[in-house]
């Protein structure tokens, strides 16, 4: 009879150590963790405090993050380098989970790094089978490096996605200005999808996302 | 009705395995099998030994039998147990053979195929974690074999009127497994994509005859991905099973391939674009179509993948008798 070792981590959580020597030793010896979209949660948690000397993110409204289960996180970002990072902090900080970021490049030494961080490529079949496994995804919308305070459309097909599998979107603003060291994050109450069923439903809910994070960044300007 | 099931490739470990198990189906009345090598352990079923190419004696044998059920696992992986070249016609000529001679029987009422992840393809741009509603878009020999044998089955499925199962498997790997990922990452230096090293999954052999098992049992129309939950990437085998993990860019692999060809783990293809482009797919829908989920994580069967023992020989109680 052959038995195969299986680490007691990877049966029960609460036995993972996340400290340094932990995370050398598992690396040493193939047995850390890595999924099937090419996170590297060992990786994550190494590179967190890092991450935390470059940025200072606040988060308002983070109690709207779902402690388990998907979530579509649509974002506004001005040039688009530090938001993901601000968000991914955001996330980890109110819920310890990682964030998914769709749209690295598919391929090149940035892709690697992209993903081994939680980036995918954006492709609405990945999104599909990120949110089908239950994780919080984040889709950055177009770029707005002028203009600050306004949002772009918000594309139907990824919106059409979480309709289908009934996942809550959620609106987050992400202001700051890419030099700084501060960041906000400011995350709206999620937009159900579960009792929507109708097709042309998710053209009106891209929109009234859209209408949403408006109201997000209007509010914070005010403010 | 009792089923009549005939398997085509039934000398290798899966259709050895399947033809064990439906021995013993009360729902079934007749197990037949056809393939070019003899099982690899013994079972009840009738099995024969013939050369997929051989279309006139793989027809006269598959009229004679008229299955219900046409398990369809003669599609041979290059280098798992003949050349790329063989493999290719061995699977093109045999699936055209087996498939029209089943329908042309005109009992057939379900056909299950074996079919491979390798279909999705790892071009530019495609899904890195691709389910079923992506099309197959082969981007490697043994993907594009795949897809043939999937469109010939489909066509077949259309005239019969009968449900055709696709399954998917991940690359098979296990103990006893002849597999050219199994034997390259049991190499005791194992390069990898130095830039990318991007994950894989693979499944057991075990999970696999499940599946087809329950493919047999429960018919069911269209793709399922079949796949070991979990990802790992080539260094992090090498390192599971104390080899040398030996970083590899683009020209390298060329000397790659050549030194693991003479150490006798040739790499074909498709292996070659898991190990630099990575190869996952969304399984999840398995459970919900079939009623199995695979119950070895990739990370164990690569495990097993180095926990194989050596063969012990055994001598037969006769043997000691006398």
């Amino acid at each position: 009879m052959t038995i195969v070792e299986a680490d007691l981590e990877a049966l029960d959580p609460d036995f993972e150590r996340d400290d340094l020597p932990a995370l050398v030793y598992r690396r040493l010896t193939g047995r850390h963790r890595v999924d099937e979209w090419g996170l590297d949660r060992d990786l994550l948690a190494a590179v967190a405090p890092l991450a935390s000397l470059r940025w200072a993110v606040r988060a308002e409204g983070d109690h709207h993050l779902p402690e388990i289960g998907p979530a579509l996180l649509v974002h506004t970002r001005r040039l688009g380098i530090s938001e993901p990072a601000a968000l991914g902090m955001a996330v980890r900080q109110a819920t310890g989970r990682p964030l998914r970021v769709a749209g690295v490049p598919s391929r090149g030494p940035l892709a690697w790094t992209g993903r081994r961080l939680g980036g995918v490529p954006s492709n609405v079949d990945d999104l599909r089978s990120l949110l089908r496994a239950g994780e919080v995804v984040a889709l950055p919308l177009g770029r707005e490096p002028l203009h600050a305070f306004h949002v772009p459309p918000v594309p139907v097909p990824p919106v059409e996605v979480a309709l289908r599998l009934g996942v809550p979107i959620l609106p987050v603003a992400v202001m700051g200005v890419e030099p700084a060291r501060r960041w906000v994050v400011r995350i709206g109450a999620p937009i159900v999808t579960r009792r929507r069923t109708a097709t042309g439903d998710a053209d009106e809910l891209a929109e009234a996302t859209r209408t949403r994070l408006q109201h997000l960044l209007t509010q914070a300007r005010r403010a | 009705m009792r089923m009549r099931v005939l398997i085509t490739g039934m000398g290798g470990e899966l259709g050895t395995r399947l033809a064990i198990q439906l021995g013993s189906d009360p729902g079934v009345e007749a197990v037949f099998g056809l393939d070019i090598d003899p099982p690899r352990r013994r079972h009840q079923a009738e099995i024969h030994r013939v050369d997929p190419r051989d279309r006139d004696r793989t027809t006269a044998l598959i009229r004679g039998f008229a299955p219900t059920v046409l398990v369809h696992l003669g599609v041979y992986e290059p280098y798992a147990r003949s050349s790329p070249r063989s493999a290719a016609e061995r699977t093109a000529v045999g699936t055209l053979g087996a498939v029209t001679a089943a329908v042309d029987a005109g009992r057939l009422d379900h056909i299950v195929v074996r079919s491979g992840t390798e279909i999705y393809g790892r071009r530019r741009g495609a899904p890195v974690h691709p389910d079923e509603e992506v099309r197959p878009d082969p981007t490697s020999p043994f993907g594009r074999q795949l897809l043939h044998v999937e469109r010939v089955c489909n066509e077949a499925g259309l005239h019969a009127a009968a449900p055709v199962t696709s399954l998917r498997f991940a690359p098979l790997v296990g103990p006893h497994f002849p597999s050219p990922l199994g034997r390259y990452l049991r190499m005791p230096a194992v390069p990898f994509a130095g830039l990318a090293d991007p994950p894989f999954s693979v499944l057991h052999q075990e999970d696999a005859a499940a599946a087809l098992l329950a493919a047999v049992r429960r018919p069911v129309h269209g793709p399922v991905n079949v796949v070991g939950p979990g990802a790992v990437t080539a260094s992090q085998c090498a390192l599971l099973g104390r080899r040398l993990p030996v970083p590899t860019v683009v020209p390298g692999w060329t000397a790659a391939r050549w030194f693991s060809e003479l150490a006798g783990a040739p790499v074909p293809d498709h292996v070659l674009e898991l190990l630099t482009r990575g190869r996952t797919v969304d399984g999840s829908r398995a459970e919900e179509r079939l009623g199995v989920h695979p119950t070895r994580s990739t990370p164990s069967v690569i495990r097993s993948l180095y926990a194989w023992d050596e063969i012990e020989v055994v001598a037969s109680p006769r043997a000691e008798a006398a």
